[in-house]
């Protein structure tokens, strides 16, 4: 998608204001940014699904921010401008590799003797596995929430969801996480492993 | 903005999620809030009260903090760097902001590559002039050297009326010169 069609709203919270609207200058930009990249980095892993590729994800948003920069309205959410941005960029980048991905997967599994059932997996890989299993929107709420420990008001900025739909992803992640991965308890030794 | 250590308390920041959950996912609310750090006072007391008297409780919370000590393990967030070739593009967009002043407003990096920048050629016409010069000298070389017709010496006028005439010839114009380039009457009209 050219960068020109991402829309991008920049989402101005409360009373409209009066005055001419505050911008970000480039320096001012980059302070935010590297204050937000992790969990800009958590929404890309999550809308993406390929941790190495996150970054670049991110990266990209960041060009395309640049951009955009005069758009941003400097009195709202960085995190949920920048958020919504990521999500585009990784959403454009996903589809790409999952053609990738299929084509790479049916070449694979030909020469494979026994594909790897879900119990010999390790944990980490099992909840990896089950984690993909979420929507996109469950993913990054979950991944937010356990690995950066954002509240559900900053969740919901950086998803771009109402607060209430954002803690609602939370606890039914969680639920459907443990419900697909059974009695994790059997699968200690595999801890941290991968 | 940093990941949280387990077990650190922090503010919840807004209403108790727990109460705000529909009654199926209270117990959820309550098990995010505790793992999160965010119960406090009599709300934790009461729910680790629960967990000691509920078996199926304390496994579920157990499993779940597992979970999201797994999810600390694979998903690693990274610190990440400002792109170099954004950086790269906005000296661009200034670049040719002095030439082509002002940029539109909707100009994105995307489009910088598409922007052509004018040549205000300074003294543009000498360019025209000695194209023209070349064209023409090479047009002077080919007829020069190129045209296969035999040049003779030139033929004054009289001579060929002599011959001509010679010849029978009953020209209704007659030449009145000796030598020199001829002066043509009418013929009749002399007469």
């Amino acid at each position: 998608m050219p960068i020109e069609s991402i829309p991008v709203s920049p989402g101005r919270t409360g009373a409209a204001a009066s005055g001419p609207t505050p911008r970000l200058s480039e320096a001012e930009f980059a302070e935010r940014f590297r204050e937000a990249s992790r969990s800009l980095w958590c929404i890309a892993a999550a809308v993406i699904q390929d941790r190495s590729r996150a970054e670049d994800v991110v990266q990209d948003a960041a060009v395309v921010a640049l951009g955009k920069l005069h758009e941003f309205d400097a009195a709202t959410s960085f995190l949920a401008w920048m958020g919504q941005i990521v999500r585009f960029v990784a959403l454009n980048q996903g589809r790409k590799m999952m053609r990738e991905r299929a084509a790479h997967d049916a070449q694979r599994h030909d020469g494979m003797t026994r594909p790897m059932t879900f119990s010999d997996l390790t944990l980490d890989a099992r909840v990896e596995r089950a984690l993909a299993q979420l929507d996109e929107t469950a993913r990054a709420c979950l991944l937010l929430r356990t690995v950066m420990g954002l509240s559900h008001r900053e969740i919901a900025a950086a998803v771009g969801v109402p607060e209430g739909t954002a803690m609602s992803h939370v606890f039914r992640a969680r639920k459907a996480m443990r419900g697909m991965l059974g009695d994790i308890h059997r699968c200690a030794s595999g801890e941290g492993a991968g | 903005m940093s990941s949280r250590m387990e077990g650190e308390p922090r503010s919840s920041g807004g209403p108790r999620a727990w109460d705000a959950a529909p009654p199926e996912l209270r117990d959820e609310a309550l098990l995010d809030a505790f793992l999160a750090g965010e119960l406090r006072g009599p709300d934790l007391a009461e729910f680790e009260q629960r967990l000691e008297a509920d078996a199926e409780l304390r496994a579920e919370a157990d499993a779940q903090r597992r979970v999201d000590r797994s999810l600390r393990r694979v998903f690693v967030p990274a610190d990440v760097r400002l792109p170099e070739t954004g950086l790269v593009v906005r000296e661009d967009q200034a670049a040719v902001q002095t030439v082509r002043d002002p940029i539109p407003a909707s100009s994105t990096p995307a489009s910088i590559g598409r922007t052509r920048v004018a040549v205000a050629g300074p003294k543009k016409w000498w360019g025209y002039a000695a194209a023209a010069v070349i064209v023409l000298g090479g047009a002077t070389v080919f007829t020069r050297f190129y045209t296969h017709e035999e040049r003779l010496p030139p033929l004054e006028a009289h001579t060929v009326y002599k011959s001509l005439s010679a010849a029978g010839w009953k020209p209704e114009f007659a030449c009145n010169h000796g030598g020199r380039p001829a002066r043509v009457q009418r013929a009749t009209a002399r007469g």
